[in-house]
């Protein structure tokens, strides 16, 4: 439960930083954007937007100079400065609002030239008075038909356009200006703009009733928002002053479609998508901050439990740890950076960092890549890895020479191709300059090359031969590890490795003199030991042979019989402690002569015991044998290991506790033969003991009978024999353990005569 | 008339002592304490035994047992304080026919003495030889018609059983039997126990054979295998 609750806390805590994350990545940038864009002064008013202004601006332009036209559409108008020119705006679609795309007139054939207004090439045939002046009654029609800008253009006095409703007939009963906002609805049409009402050549904007200051401190400067006439600096001359035009903006802007079955024409749709695009503005704005705001709870949340999210990365880390490595490298690290250098070639560079998935998907690929590497350093799963590994292998098979050999091609090859694709290079530039200049750099590229490849040809057979003497070297120093230490390394005098072979038969030279001295001390300690056993035979014998005319000696009074008894005991006791030191120094030596044969180890034991039977009587101890009846073939000495098994026993029979137990057990497992003498030692063990060390006995006052030596006879028998002899205790517990590798095949061995 | 018995050692000691066991068993003895002064008795006296040291000064043992081999063909007891079974062959192919190690049991080498002068002299018994012949190994011979075994010609009490036992041992010499088989043709049942059974009988046969049954000579143990009779060389 504890589990599940925990693994249910790591999930969240992960889910909460990515969400997080990629919540903030997406959305911050846009909201940055769209906080840029927004223009907070207009609120939800699309007349107090500057692209209003400018609409605004741009039609009046538009409509005077349509006006001043006249009959002549292409009359003078340089006085309006020449940014008074050529914009009309084409309005077909509903959201183009936002930008310009096009104009009506020209086409995108417009020439330079500041009175050149709406000249279009389309139609051959008819003088630019008619061109002009259908264009612009094609212009009209367009302005007539949008009810969300009411207008009225009046030129010398007369009416030229309007789509206000009245007015016309309004003007052949009357002369003069009227006052159009009586033909317009103020509750609908809450913006109007009159332009040169009083002659002055002034604009006057009236906006929700109030009148709006147009020029501010009356000088036209780039912060001014209404590009109108009637600056100081910017006064209508000529024609333009007869003019007068009304303007009027709808309060809601909608709509306008029209011939319907001819194509569908949308009109209005610049004064609509200004309004649209506020509220969608405001709407994406709203949206924006409450992604952001989410992202940032997100985060917090996750910055809270940020020991799980440590853990969870680290699960995450682990789990990469599976993928191949290859893999990774081409997602992480591959992917991202191709797109870069596809993006810096085809020029897309600001477009990649303008998505925002973009950047969220860029973030989490880095991300990832970092965990990877920050929790699977130097554990790598690779797909290439066993591929490498084979190679190695196969490699490390070969001598160090042919090793050294091939590793130059690896250096040699590279350069080889760089050189030819230079070559190829050079040779495709002459062929397609027909340069001179190439031809002779070609030649000069072609001589380097082939200075180049001397040189890396003289290279490699010094080094071949330099991998030559380190094979020989090796070879040697393996030969010398083998235990080869006669013979001589002979390198040419130049050779870069003379030294070096020369200091190892050097080193040979004396390891060899060491270990003839070693040997030969090792011969001579066991000569001295021969010796000395000889040599104490000698008055040993003599000793013995007295004891026994002693023996012999009649009328002798008891306690002189009872003294020669005890001569006669440790006489013996010291012939067989002399002929133990001689066969175990041998046997130390490996000069011990075995005659190993095929027996059966259970039997060994048995005939053991069985020999020894009167002992284990005599010593009041019980002996607790588990011996299997099957055979245990093993190969050894019998002899030797009678003698092995006989020490074993006799020295727990000496050193048990009274009145207790020995176990000999044998057991085979594993294909090894154990056989196992256990007993409680009557004296406290040392637990540090090296029981088989020579002379060295549980009890150090040495009064007991013993040589010291049984076990150290043991053991050394029993290796010898081939075999293994332990020795463990356990507090008063003595276990001497006899492993001898066993052969499965238990038939019966009889030596046939 | 008593055998005349030849001890040399450069060790005075020892060879006054065997001199002293062997007189006590009847035997004449002679002493030397070189190899020269050896073949100098050997040559002068009628000598039917010697007992001879390996390691001595002027002549070594073995060479002295060389030069009297050429002339003379009695037995000869080899001493050496080397005890390994080099030492031992080397000896007896000199032309030695015992070998004894150094330090020896007085008993054991007056039972060897005594061993090889009865063996010896019996060689050039006529009436020995008019005798129904047995197994013969070594110094033991094995009548079945008498159902007795003979050591240096002379019957060794047996019981039944180990009669038995010496008998299946005799007729295959250097074959080894393992306890369960000897048990089987010995007892004629199933073995059980057999190991003990067996070991205790060739115990105590050894004690009535063998000169020195701590190391015996005939009945041997082969260890993990089973138990067999020595093939003796069968002297001359």
């Amino acid at each position: 439960m504890v589990t599940r609750w925990k693994k249910w806390k790591l999930t969240v805590s992960f889910a909460a930083f990515f969400v997080g994350m990629t919540l903030l990545l997406v959305n911050f940038f846009n909201m940055l954007n769209l906080l840029a864009r927004t223009d907070f002064q207009a609120g939800r008013d699309y007349q107090k937007t500057e692209e209003f202004a400018d609409y605004i601006s741009e039609r009046l332009e538009t409509l005077v100079s349509a006006a001043v036209g006249g009959e002549d559409w292409n009359g003078e108008m340089e006085g309006y400065g020449t940014a008074y020119e050529n914009v009309y705006v084409y309005e077909d679609t509903l959201y183009s609002g936002n930008f310009e795309t096009s104009n009506l007139f020209g086409g995108g054939n417009q020439t330079e030239a500041g009175g050149e207004l709406g000249i279009a090439v389309e139609i051959p045939g008819e003088t630019e008075q008619e061109k002009g002046q259908s264009y612009r009654d094609a212009y009209m029609e367009e302005l007539t038909a949008d009810k969300n800008l009411l207008f009225a253009v009046m030129y010398q006095g007369k009416l030229l356009y309007t789509n206000l409703d009245g007015l016309s007939e309004q003007m052949e009963k009357e002369s003069g200006v009227p006052d159009f906002s009586s033909f317009v609805s103020a509750k609908d049409y809450n913006f109007s703009l009159c332009y040169n009402k009083n002659g002055d050549g002034k604009t006057e904007i009236v906006k929700d009733g109030r009148t709006v200051d147009v020029y501010g401190d009356g000088i036209y400067d780039s912060d001014s928002r209404w590009y109108v006439p009637g600056y100081q600096n910017f006064e209508v001359e000529g024609e333009a002053e007869d003019v007068v035009v009304f303007l009027a903006a709808a309060k809601e802007p909608r709509l306008y479609l029209g011939d319907y079955g001819q194509g569908s024409v949308q009109r209005g749709g610049a004064l609509y998508s200004m309004q649209r695009g506020l509220l969608y503005h405001e709407r994406m704005l709203c949206t924006e901050l409450i992604c952001v705001g989410a992202a940032l709870l997100l985060l917090l949340a996750a910055f809270r439990m940020r020991r799980e999210l440590h853990e969870s990365r680290q699960w995450m880390g682990r789990q990469l740890g599976k993928v191949w490595i290859e893999i990774k490298a081409v997602v992480f690290w591959g992917i991202p950076v191709f797109a870069l250098l596809f993006c810096l070639l085809t020029g897309m560079l600001w477009g990649l960092f303008q998505q925002q998935t973009g950047i969220a998907v860029y973030f989490w690929l880095l991300y990832f890549g970092f965990l990877d590497r920050r929790y699977n350093k130097g554990s790598q799963k690779s797909m290439l890895k066993p591929v490498r590994d084979s190679l190695r292998t196969r490699d490390l098979s070969r001598p160090v020479q042919k090793r050294l050999v091939r590793r130059q091609w690896l250096f040699f090859v590279p350069v080889l191709g760089i050189l030819l694709l230079l070559l190829f290079i050079l040779l495709i530039l002459w062929d397609i300059m027909y340069w001179n200049g190439v031809f002779v750099l070609f030649l000069a590229a072609l001589c380097g090359i082939l200075f180049l490849a001397a040189g890396i040809l003289i290279y490699m057979k010094k080094n071949r031969r330099l991998a030559e003497d380190i094979g020989a070297l090796a070879d040697r120093i393996e030969a010398v590890c083998a235990g080869s230490l006669t013979g001589e390394l002979k390198l040419p005098e130049d050779s870069d490795l003379r030294k070096a072979a020369e200091n190892l038969d050097t080193v040979s030279q004396g390891l060899e003199r060491a270990l003839d001295e070693r040997t030969k001390s090792e011969r001579m300690k066991v000569e001295l030991i021969a010796n000395v056993s000889h040599d104490l035979k000698t008055p040993l014998t003599s000793v013995v042979s007295y004891i026994e005319l002693l023996k012999q000696e009649e009328e002798l009074p008891e306690h002189v019989r009872d003294y020669i008894r005890i001569l006669d005991e440790k006489a013996e006791r010291l012939g067989n402690m002399v002929q133990d030191v001689f066969e175990v120094s041998k046997a130390a030596s490996g000069q011990l002569p075995v005659h190993m044969e095929r027996l059966d180890l259970a039997k060994l034991l048995r005939q053991t015991l069985a020999d020894m039977d009167g002992q284990i009587e005599k010593s009041g101890l019980v002996l607790r044998a588990e011996i299997p009846k099957e055979a245990v073939m093993i190969q050894a000495d019998g002899q030797r290991l009678y003698r092995v098994f006989q020490n074993l026993l006799q020295n727990a029979l000496q050193y048990s506790l009274k009145g207790s137990r020995i176990y000999l057990t044998l057991i085979t497992d594993q294909g090894k033969a154990r056989a196992s003498v256990k007993n409680t030692s009557a004296t406290e063990l040392e637990a540090a003991t090296d029981f088989t060390e020579r002379f060295v006995r549980g009890d150090k006052s040495r009064t007991d009978g013993g040589s010291g030596l049984g076990l150290s006879i043991a053991k050394s028998f029993t290796q010898a024999c081939g075999g293994e002899l332990l020795i463990r205790t356990d507090a008063d517990l003595f276990v001497v353990t006899v492993v001898f590798p066993f052969e499965d095949t238990p038939e019966l061995s009889q030596n046939e005569s | 008339m008593n055998e005349c018995v030849l001890v040399v050692d450069d060790d005075r000691e020892i060879v006054k002592s065997i001199a002293i066991l062997l007189e006590k068993e009847g035997y004449r003895v002679l002493k030397a304490y070189d190899g020269m002064e050896a073949l100098a008795l050997a040559a002068e006296q009628s000598v039917s035994l010697i007992i001879m040291d390996v390691m001595m000064p002027r002549l070594d043992g073995l060479s002295a047992v060389m030069k009297i081999r050429e002339r003379k063909n009695i037995p000869i007891i080899v001493l050496s304080a080397k005890s390994e079974e080099t030492d031992k062959i080397l000896g007896l192919s000199m032309g030695a026919d015992d070998y004894v190690a150094k330090p020896f049991s007085p008993q054991e080498l007056a039972a060897r003495v005594k061993s090889h002068l009865r063996r010896y002299t019996l060689l050039g018994d006529i009436h020995a030889e008019t005798r129904e012949d047995g197994i013969r190994n070594g110094r033991l011979c094995y009548r079945p018609s008498e159902r007795t075994l003979y050591a240096d010609g002379e019957p060794v009490k047996l019981t039944a059983t180990e009669t038995k036992i010496v008998e299946l041992l005799m007729r295959n010499p250097g074959r080894v039997f393992p306890a369960e088989e000897i048990y089987r043709r010995v007892w004629e049942e199933e073995a059980f126990q057999a190991e003990n059974t067996v070991m205790v009988h060739i115990r105590r046969i050894r004690e009535k054979i063998e000169l020195n049954p701590k190391k015996p000579e005939y009945l041997k143990v082969v260890w993990g295998i089973g138990y067999k009779m020595e093939k003796m060389e069968t002297y001359r």
